[in-house]
């Protein structure tokens, strides 16, 4: 990669606006393919979840399924080009790995792994909706498999970036900083679109909501603040998933769509969006202050997990709670909050339809129980991602 | 025969009736429907799905007028599923007859649905409304093929992330230019055994799932209703509904009358399949029946009792009961029996059957067999004995002739009517005022091929069906005339 890489250190006297141009051609070309292959996945998932939830019937060629298959796409000509350049073109590369007689950046090996296994689950599903009927449902295990490889890719782009930052210099560290960020929040949407059976709003009163975000959210945001470095790091990533979530919110509805499938419980003449973002951002900015408070690096990470993780939980639990009241209320029955858009099998007495909370715990003593696994899972959570993040950070091929 | 022995005999016959689970209209899914859509005739024959949510296929045959365009689209029968229509499907012309044209629409919910057909032509619009069920009835073993091609990719997978997760610990965290200490090679190796055992623990828990979700698929299979019949010590067969657990929506409190009956219970002598009882048990408890048996020769019967929901989906509950000859009167009101006349060799190619009453029953068709999944119009016509039409044939049950489809081995059976497989009361829902079955049930004379006074009917009658599969086959074929219940039994070959 030195070939595409930038020179080795700037001049400090050169002037700010020069420095952000730099910056910016400090990140290679393959970051920035690999990256909007990860972007283009989140909004074909959001936006095949809303296809199917607006006009149901499904076909290999929808515009949403070209998006999802096109972060394969990308993947495969990314990761590809990097896997066979470095192994043809440039033997003798001491900043890569071999795998199988094969050289090239580990993060590009993570990446073709995921490509391979996203396309593979294509031949699965399609028996699948042969043996059992098409499924109605996100987690199948065809629809796992897909998840899984599409995980895989984004994982793989952030080992790509990572092992830039590792053998770069401060100049290039600061300019991945960005891709970085990006992929934080597009990780956070990947996993709340795994999590989306859990997480509707007429479950925001019981604990297994708040169990099914303490599982993944409090480890991706310590991953992101260990990998960046950055003092608002879990903001930022929070705040990327926001934005995205709130394009996709109020985005969607313009669009003309109408069902295509029986049974019809709604009439709808447009795109419904997948609900308004889960307020992250709120713990998000406790867990930067309390991360920098307790120096998280340098100290026992199973301490730092111990407070942030209960922390996340709480902060969460307080805003959220509250919040989901509020999405439930008429003031949310809007183009703003979007409470009024159902799908159009959404039956008109579900606890949807009719802006009911669905309690998944039947007593208090059990809601309280699960509750307080979320405590014990939250601190998990964010020790492994400080783990894996630490580990990230090591990675210099 | 005393009243002690029926008792001890009726006991006897409760402990061996044994209840044979199969699917409503047994073995024959598909739905035919032959009437009107406007000024337009139609044939319609729709393969219902066997997977859900999965797609029925439409074939739309318009036999008079010219269309030129003919829409599909499906609705629930009933409730608030049957209020929204989501949009419509142009269904394709056929390249080979231009009368026919074909369509595929997702059936996303088990239970009653009807497909709503609209015909644009040079007779106006015209829309008819067909039910059609869907019912889960199978699941697929993993494809030879499919496995080929997974194999090999699940095993790259399976040592490219033992071989990525080896090099991510080893090589990847040694600074560019370095050798790889001989710790770091070391931790690799451990990180890869440690890998595949996760890859193994990763597969057998995704087995476990898997099968899991095969398992709850396989509790939407369709399970009919089972049946408890025995005899009592007047020679009245009691009949008792068993719900063996599917899903929730099914309950036996909501048994709506078809042709003013809430069961129609066919029940044939085994193996000859030389008797046919037609009779109406009358519910006194829910799931609960009962009716005199009227004479009939002992052997053992196979069951086959028809019900219709309040949501318009039917079914049939399969039983078998052994019966003592039954010396009772012969049967009353709708109730109708037939015995093929002694030591009548079966025939496929036997074209006539002679009735009880001397008249002649002439099935109209060609020679030899008939072609298994093909919709036909099969045609029967009633001539006096001395060959002249029979102009006494009156509605039985509200209409001109009920046919009785049976394969031999008995894993199939249908109850068709001159417009189709569906029963009365569903249609009467499909072309009604859906939202409210009442109010259906009223409009069902306006739309259902059947004179509202008893006066003669034409000498033909005609039922649109198609065999699902290939056998030998028996059919009743049962007409109303004044001499009264006749019934025609033909034996025929379907390849």
């Amino acid at each position: 990669m030195s070939s595409l890489a930038v020179p080795e250190a700037l001049p400090a006297e050169r002037t700010r606006a020069a420095t952000s141009a730099t910056a910016a051609a400090a990140v290679p070309w393959y970051v920035w393919t690999a990256l909007f292959g990860v972007f283009s996945g989140v909004v074909g998932a959001h936006w095949d979840i809303s296809w199917h939830r607006s006009i149901g019937r499904d076909a290999f060629w929808t515009a949403p399924h070209i998006a999802i298959y096109l972060k394969g796409v990308l993947a495969g000509i990314t990761f590809g080009y990097l896997i066979l350049s470095t192994t043809f073109a440039r033997r003798d590369a001491t900043d890569v790995v071999t795998i199988w007689g094969l050289k090239g950046p580990l993060g590009a090996f993570i990446g073709a792994w995921g490509g391979v296994m996203m396309l593979a689950s294509g031949p699965f599903d399609n028996w699948w909706h042969d043996a059992y009927g098409l499924d109605v449902k996100i987690l199948s295990p065809p629809h796992v498999m897909l998840l899984f490889g599409a995980h895989a890719v984004t994982f793989g782009t952030i080992a790509l970036v990572m092992g830039l930052r590792g053998r770069g210099n401060a100049q290039q560290r600061q300019a991945l900083l960005l891709p970085l960020f990006l992929l934080g929040g597009f990780t956070l949407v990947e996993f709340m679109i795994l999590e989306m059976e859990y997480i509707r709003l007429t479950l925001m009163h019981s604990a297994e909501f708040y169990r099914a975000v303490a599982m993944s959210v409090p480890g991706i945001l310590a991953m992101y603040w260990i990998m960046s470095g950055h003092r608002w790091a879990c903001t930022r990533v929070a705040g990327i998933y926001t934005a995205f979530l709130l394009l996709m919110q109020w985005g969607l509805p313009l669009f003309p769509a109408e069902p295509k499938l029986g049974p019809v419980y709604q009439h709808l003449t447009h795109f419904v969006p997948n609900g308004f973002p889960l307020l992250l951002i709120v713990p998000a900015i406790a867990m930067d202050l309390v991360l920098r408070a307790t120096n998280a690096a340098s100290r026992n990470r199973w301490l730092v997990a111990a407070i942030v993780g209960p922390l996340f939980v709480i902060v969460f639990f307080l805003a959220q709670w509250p919040f989901a009241s509020f999405l439930m209320s008429p003031l949310a029955r809007n183009a703003i909050f979007g409470s009024h858009y159902f799908s159009y099998f959404t039956v008109p007495t579900s606890y949807g339809a009719t802006y009911r909370f669905y309690a998944v715990e039947p007593s208090t003593m059990e809601f309280w129980r699960v509750m307080a696994m979320a405590l014990v899972i939250a601190p998990i959570s964010a020790r492994l991602g400080l783990g894996i993040g630490q580990w990230l950070v090591r990675i210099k091929r | 025969m005393t009243r002690r022995v029926l008792r001890a005999l009726a006991l006897l016959l409760f402990v061996t009736a044994a209840a044979v689970p199969l699917s409503a209209h047994v073995g024959s899914p598909d739905v035919f429907f032959e009437g009107t859509a406007g000024s337009y005739r139609v044939l319609v024959a729709i393969s219902a799905p066997a997977v859900v949510p999965g797609v029925a296929a439409i074939n739309v045959r318009v036999l008079d007028g010219s269309p030129h365009e003919v829409q599909v689209v499906p609705l629930k029968l009933t409730g608030p599923g049957a209020q929204f229509a989501p949009v419509s499907d142009r269904a394709a012309r056929s390249d080979v007859d231009p009368q026919t044209y074909t369509a595929n629409l997702w059936m996303m919910e088990s239970g009653a649905w009807q497909v709503r057909i609209t015909i644009d032509g040079d007779r106006g619009t015209g829309q008819v409304s067909v039910p059609v069920d869907a019912l889960a009835s199978r699941t697929l073993a993993m494809d030879r093929g499919v496995a080929l091609v997974l194999l090999p990719i699940g095993l790259f997978l399976v040592f490219g992330f033992v071989a990525i997760v080896g090099a991510s610990v080893g090589q990847a965290q040694a600074d560019p230019g370095q050798a790889i200490a001989p710790a770091r090679v070391r931790r690799a190796r451990i990180a890869r055994i440690v890998a595949f055992g996760v890859a193994l623990l990763v597969l057998f828990l995704s087995n476990k799932w898997w099968d899991l979700e095969a398992q709850a698929y396989d509790e939407k299979i369709y399970k009919p209703l089972a049946l408890q019949p025995q005899l009592d010590e007047r020679g009245w067969l009691q009949l008792r509904l068993q719900d063996p657990g599917w899903l929730k929506f099914r309950v036996l409190d909501d048994l709506v009358p078809d042709h003013g009956h809430e069961m129609h219970l066919f029940a044939v002598r085994t193996p000859a399949l030389d008797t046919l009882l037609h009779l109406h048990p009358q519910q006194h408890a829910n799931g609960g029946f009962s009716r005199m048996l009227p004479k009939a020769p002992a052997g053992t019967y196979r069951l086959f009792a028809d019900v219709v929901h309040a949501t318009g989906l039917p079914e049939t509950a399969v039983a078998d009961i052994t019966l003592p000859a039954i010396d009772n009167n012969p049967p009353v009101d709708d109730d109708s029996e037939a015995s093929e006349p002694a030591a009548t060799p079966v025939d496929p190619n036997r074209l006539t059957a002679t009735l009880t009453d001397g008249g002649v029953m002439t099935w109209e068709r060609e020679r030899g067999s008939l072609k298994a999944k093909q919709p036909y119009l099969l045609k029967f016509r009633v001539d006096e004995g001395n060959g002249t039409p029979a102009r006494d044939l009156l509605p039985y049950m509200g209409m001109p002739g009920h046919a009785i489809v049976l394969r031999r081995d008995l894993s199939v059976f249908a109850h068709v009517h001159p417009f189709g497989t569906a029963p009365m009361a569903s249609m009467a829902l499909a072309s009604g005022d859906a939202s409210d079955p009442h109010a259906a049930q009223m409009s069902m004379s306006m739309t259902m091929p059947m004179p509202t006074a008893p006066e003669a009917l034409p000498p033909t009658v005609s039922f649109p069906y198609g065999f699902p599969r290939e056998g030998d086959y028996r059919l009743f074929i049962q007409v109303k005339r004044a001499s009264g219940v006749q019934t025609g039994i033909f034996d025929v070959h379907v390849d």
